[in-house]
């Protein structure tokens, strides 16, 4: 995905670009197994960027707050 | 606070690369900061192959703190770097003193990163195709181009 595709700075586009390798698959397709147990640990947080916003992560953010 | 070890897991198609400035930053106010690039990808991209799934790089982390021996750490993970710490975090939930999503992806057990079918992989790969830099063949076949 070209780094303007989510919203990364221009200064910095071309960089990203000319750095991003191609990312195995089966990583995105592996479902996650979890105990549950990351829920105990208390200081959890969600850092939204919102200078330069990625409409992906704004969901995730309203998931997190819940 | 230093003193505190902060480890910096990266998002899809990125390596340590791009956490190069804030560590620096981070470095400078006295953090510990590790920023290990997953297999796969970056200066580790020479290792890409169909064998490479979240277990992978759950374990690339959950290894760097254990040969590391780090005994509690803040564990930041960003975009498909979320779906990473999530899993570390489960795997070590009393090592890790914060757990933080940095614009990160949050893991439901069961559930894969992606939404649809390893094809809208293939498709997305696919589309990026004219744009993409050269790679060898052997990386084109098994990795979803970012460019």
């Amino acid at each position: 995905m070209p780094a303007a595709a989510f919203n990364v700075n221009e200064a910095d586009r071309s960089w990203v670009d000319a750095l991003c390798t191609p990312h195995p698959l089966a990583t995105l397709t592996q479902p996650i197994e979890l105990t549950g147990s990351y829920r105990r640990i208390a200081a959890m947080s969600y850092v939204l960027a919102t200078q330069n916003p990625a409409a992906l992560f704004d969901g995730f953010a309203r998931l997190h707050e819940k | 606070m230093p003193d505190q070890t902060i480890v910096l897991v990266h998002g899809a198609w990125h390596g340590a690369w791009c956490y190069r400035r804030v560590a620096e930053l981070l470095r400078r106010s006295g953090y510990r900061v590790y920023t290990p690039t997953l297999t796969g990808l970056g200066e580790r991209s020479h290792l890409l192959s169909r064998s490479i799934n979240l277990s992978t790089h759950i374990a690339d982390i959950a290894n760097l703190i254990r040969w590391e021996e780090i005994e509690q750490f803040v564990l930041v993970g960003h975009s498909y770097g979320g779906m990473v710490v999530t899993g570390v975090a489960d795997a070590m939930s009393d090592r890790v003193s914060a757990l933080v999503y940095l614009d990160g992806i949050l893991a439901t057990a069961g559930k894969r990163s992606t939404p649809s079918s390893a094809g809208s992989g293939r498709r997305a790969a696919s589309k990026c195709e004219g744009k993409q830099r050269a790679v060898g063949s052997a990386n084109a076949r098994c990795g979803v181009q970012c460019q």
